[in-house]
């Protein structure tokens, strides 16, 4: 016959929901069958005390048995195997651990293990995954990088030239061991990178912002452009003109066929920052009657 | 069972698995047609999810999973030891 769950789960009738939940967790801790392994009594509880949470707990399941419209017993959950069924044979869960100080009787526990050890005799071990943050220049040129395990060893990683957010770099091996004569897992490392103070990266080029004074946009120039591999020398045709975009052929990310993509260096005039009086008695003077506002205007 | 079924058996997110098995929790079987979980693995997912209604938060659940690992091993090592003695005394009994 099924009990009170009120009496089951220790608690008043005019409980709240909160409490109910409390008093929950409090038996439920003390009565989970796969925290109390060798204790056949804490099952049948176990059942006695979820099946009243799954009554009481839910605020509308309750209103209906307080008015009498379902019973206690409800609706039996499916019957499912505990973890603790399974721990006579070996799993890839099982633990060896905790043995190292019992000195000479390791070989006969040693013993023991392997003769629980056939289940899944072949298995590959799973994969692991990190995340790995690079800085801006480093995943575009592309170098060698340690990554720390929380198991505290450290994994060398080299980073490809031109690899970019997101990509994910698998280390064959290097993820959790196999069991048996399976082998290991691989480790996944996904990539992030941190942004440039001046680069942007677009596919495989890279774009940059770079400022030209009003002299060499008028008459032109060379200007120094910096690039992923160090500075260069970029002439500037005259007459450049702000948002002007200027093609640096091979000086992009590199690519997988082992090409490059290019560097796109957008022009923007620069006024100096300090009103310069010769400028301005120059330009009132000029009697330019362009209006750039053409488009804007109409 | 593949990942679609398991996650029905298991009644959980598939977000959540993917979470359970990258953190190590599970440790599926991984296939030619995708990860393979077996009944131990489903046994352990009910049980992880136990713990996390029960209140246990995500940096507590491998503690506890290592720890009850552990005292199915010790738990194992004391039946054999156990028969070990009894078989023993059986034999000195019967000299």
């Amino acid at each position: 016959m099924p009990v009170d769950p009120y009496v089951t789960l220790g608690v008043g009738k005019s409980a709240s929901q909160d409490e109910i939940q409390k008093a929950y967790r409090r038996l439920a801790k003390k009565l989970h069958p796969d925290l109390n392994p060798g204790n056949k009594k804490a099952e049948e509880q176990f059942k006695d005390v979820t099946a009243a949470y799954d009554l009481l707990g839910d605020a509308e399941k309750r209103a209906r048995f307080d008015r009498g419209e379902i019973d206690a017993s409800g609706a039996e959950r499916p019957a499912h195997r505990y973890y603790r069924d399974f721990s006579e044979g070996a799993s890839p869960y099982s633990s060896e651990a905790g043995y190292e100080d019992f000195g000479d009787a390791d070989e006969i526990l040693a013993q023991m293990f392997s003769r629980g050890g056939r289940a899944r005799a072949h298995m590959r071990g799973a994969d692991i995954h990190y995340r790995l943050t690079l800085d801006f220049l480093e995943a575009v040129n592309g170098g060698e990088r340690q990554v720390v395990l929380p198991d505290g060893s450290a994994l060398d990683v080299r980073i490809p030239a031109g690899t970019r957010e997101g990509q994910i770099l698998r280390l064959r091996g290097k993820g959790r061991p196999g069991f048996g004569d399976g082998p290991a897992g691989d480790a996944l490392i996904e990539i992030e990178v941190r942004p440039h103070r001046i680069f942007t990266r677009k596919g495989d080029d890279i774009h940059l912002d770079l400022p030209l004074s009003l002299r060499e946009a008028v008459l032109g120039g060379e200007v120094v452009v910096p690039t992923l591999t160090g500075k260069v020398m970029m002439k500037v045709p005259k007459w450049t003109n702000t948002n002007a975009v200027l093609r640096l052929k091979g000086k992009g990310a590199r690519r997988l066929d082992g090409t490059n993509g290019d560097e796109l260096v957008t022009l923007k005039i620069m006024l100096p920052e300090k009103p310069d009086p010769e400028l301005e008695k120059f330009v009132a003077d000029w009697r330019g009657e362009y209006s750039p506002r053409q488009a804007t205007e109409s | 069972m593949l990942s679609g079924t398991f996650i029905l058996q298991a009644r959980i997110e598939a977000e959540e698995l993917e979470t359970w098995c990258a953190e190590g929790w599970l440790l599926p079987c991984e296939t030619e047609s995708g990860r393979e979980f077996s009944d131990i693995d489903l046994a352990r997912a009910h049980f992880i999810r136990d713990l996390l209604n029960l209140g246990v938060n995500r940096e507590g659940v491998p503690i506890i999973l290592d720890l009850v690992d552990q005292i199915h091993g010790l738990r194992r090592v004391a039946r054999d030891l156990l028969g070990t003695v009894k078989t023993l005394q059986q034999e000195r009994g019967s000299k």
